[in-house]
């Protein structure tokens, strides 16, 4: 059994611009006060020219309607601002990732993911905002169930060495920016069918038979050779909506913009889980590594462009 | 304040909200790196709709330093007369991996740093401040802090589908950076990486006490932390530094003072460009107002390349 390799993932990386930091020191004074209810935030990641596997966010996580930059995509959000550092250390990590994970789960069962797919894209935020010294220590975590492993039955394959890989990239086209999050390309060379889908039109009304040609298609924010974290949720929902998959060989295509918009380097890993998903019992995995490689937080020192002292000293 | 409805484009060179989103709309169509945004919504200015507050591009490419342009001697300003050949091909060779250059660059770095005209515009502060921090300290002891808030019950779940990933850039650029508490405002470590590519987001706003677009500039380094005032009048044509180029309090973001072009000039300037036209029995479209003002902004910031595609003939 040793000659199985198994697909792994690679893990977002937080990236927060200091505007987010000013915007959340303004709504702790101006409006939460003492209050520590979890806001919900925006974030957003981009697959063209990616760099590592960011999801970003800034002072725009805390609208009430997400606008995103250019050539990005949406994902879904809650920061849990707490008022001390010791509440911050005390609570109850797994506790929280398997609360925000239950969230998920409830998402893709009721189908809201499915209509709405960017619910699949998940961050939390756990934080405490040290005003006084412009210290704010944060958190992130990716929430995603801890789903049987994915064999990966071939090694990955560029889109531009696949036949007809024009076809695809003409059928994706046609889709617009925002629709190309997550979405499924039904491919059939014999019937000279190249469509792109959304999830509602492939799979609300699952045909098997059809579903032999699907090639289930998501917006990879990664650079490497392992597709982005955030496939590990698109799997999941596909295996929970229709079950006839598991045990099937599945091709899924990262899409990767390059700077000139081509989709060349973008990758098709062909893959199988085995075996189903227990999710009376599932665990949950997603808290991000801190700079050392280690399970802990991390710390953002806003004091030169917060500190009044420091201001003043910098406007000469 | 009163806000314009009635356009004065033509008499004065000044614009109203509407001509602006107008104007706006013309640019992200055209120069399809541009896009609207909505802004922190607390700061949604009701004359102009609420997804179209301001316009923004990202993450332009900034390869030079203004000064180095400027004072590196007679030999390379001449070379730029002819166009900006001279400095293309100097990052080329840089990419090339040609270390030489390099050097040579980290020394003309720190010669202007002694530069006497530096230090009269950093006043009291000692000029090697740019390039060296003086927090090392403080960071080492907040590295301390935050190992005691480690988790070590967390990694007991084994996981075998997450992928180990190390950045290139980071392995690139800078390999020590793994061990080093995030710091987002820290300036940058060491002087070479001064000459890495930095990245400009540049913002146009509508300013309603000049009637005119506004010009704003956000630069980050390569690790796209943001840099300092200082390290972004670098960036800067050395005639506009602190003069036409001021922090100011940003419209429609949270934060601290940004760098943006001073509008006072803007409508004077835009009032000339359309009389020339109209001398040469052209006329001027109001839609075209960013195209042109784009154009003569870049006077100010000329070493950044953004996306720009039109070109715009006064006869």
């Amino acid at each position: 059994m040793s000659d199985i390799k198994i697909l792994q993932f690679a893990p977002f990386e937080s990236f927060v611009s200091p505007t987010f930091w000013h915007k959340l020191a303004e709504l702790k004074l101006d409006y939460d006060r003492l209050s520590d209810t979890k806001r919900s935030i925006f974030g957003y990641y981009t697959n063209r020219k990616a760099s590592g596997c960011l999801l970003e966010v800034d002072y725009s996580a805390y609208n009430s309607e997400a606008q995103v930059p250019k050539f990005s995509h949406v994902a879904h959000g809650n920061i849990y601002n707490k008022n001390t550092i010791e509440e911050f250390k005390a609570l109850d990590k797994t506790a929280l990732l398997a609360d925000e994970g239950k969230q998920l789960l409830d998402d893709m069962r009721s189908g809201r993911a499915l209509s709405d797919a960017s619910l699949l894209t998940r961050f939390f935020v756990l934080s405490f905002a040290d005003l006084k010294c412009h210290s704010y220590y944060y958190w992130f975590a990716f929430p995603c169930p801890l789903t049987p492993a994915l064999e990966l039955l071939s090694p990955a394959t560029k889109l531009k060495e696949i036949p007809n890989n024009g076809n695809y990239v003409e059928a994706i086209s046609v889709l617009p920016a925002h629709a190309q999050n997550f979405f499924i390309l039904h491919v059939n060379e014999q019937e000279k069918v190249c469509e792109a889908l959304s999830l509602t039109a492939a799979l609300s009304d699952f045909d098997e038979e059809r579903a032999q040609h699907y090639i289930y298609c998501f917006a990879d924010p990664s650079e490497y050779e392992n597709p982005a974290w955030l496939m590990r949720n698109y799997v999941a929902l596909l295996l929970q909506k229709c079950p006839t998959l598991i045990g099937k060989s599945l091709k899924f295509l990262g899409l990767r913009y390059d700077q000139q918009m081509h989709l060349d380097n973008s990758l098709i890993w062909e893959v199988r889980q085995a075996e189903a998903c227990n999710y009376e019992h599932v665990q949950f995995v997603g808290w991000e590594a801190n700079r050392n490689g280690k399970m802990g937080p991390r710390m953002a020192n806003m004091r030169d462009s917060m500190d009044p002292a420091k201001l003043a000293e910098n406007s000469v | 304040m009163h806000i314009p409805n009635e356009s004065k484009f033509r008499e004065t060179g000044v614009l109203t909200p509407e001509e602006f989103v107008a104007a706006g709309d013309h640019l992200v169509h055209h120069c399809p790196t541009w896009q609207w945004a909505a802004g922190d919504e607390s700061k949604t200015k009701t004359y102009l709709p609420k997804d179209k507050q301001f316009l923004i591009t990202r993450n332009v490419a900034c390869y030079r330093r203004c000064k180095q342009m400027e004072y590196v001697g007679e030999e390379t300003l001449v070379e730029e007369e002819s166009g900006d050949g001279g400095w293309v091909e100097t990052h080329q060779l840089n990419d090339d991996g040609t270390s030489q250059l390099d050097d040579k660059i980290c020394e003309l770095t720190l010669d202007e740093s002694k530069d006497e005209m530096f230090t009269i515009e950093n006043g009291k502060r000692s000029p090697l401040r740019v390039v060296t921090t003086d927090d090392d300290n403080e960071d080492d002891d907040e590295a301390i802090d935050m190992d005691t808030f480690e988790e070590s019950g967390m990694l007991e779940l084994v996981d075998p589908a997450v992928a180990t990933t190390t950045r290139k850039q980071d392995i690139e650029t800078n390999p020590s950076n793994l061990a080093s508490v995030v710091n987002a405002s820290e300036t940058t470590n060491s002087a070479d990486s001064v000459l890495r590519t930095r990245t400009y987001d540049l913002h146009i706003t509508y300013d309603k006490y000049y009637q005119t677009p506004r010009l704003w500039v956000v630069g980050y380094d390569e690790q796209r932390k943001p840099l300092t005032v200082e390290q972004m009048y670098e960036d800067v044509s050395q005639d506009h530094a602190k003069k036409t180029v001021t922090m100011e309090s940003h419209p429609h973001l949270p934060g601290p003072n940004m760098a943006s072009v001073h509008p006072c000039r803007h409508a004077d300037i835009m009032k000339k460009i359309i009389q020339t036209v109209e001398e040469g029995g052209g006329q001027l479209g109001v839609h075209l107002y960013l195209i042109i003002f784009l154009k003569f902004v870049q006077t100010v910031i000329p070493t950044i390349e953004y996306d720009f595609t039109q070109n715009f003939n006064m006869s």
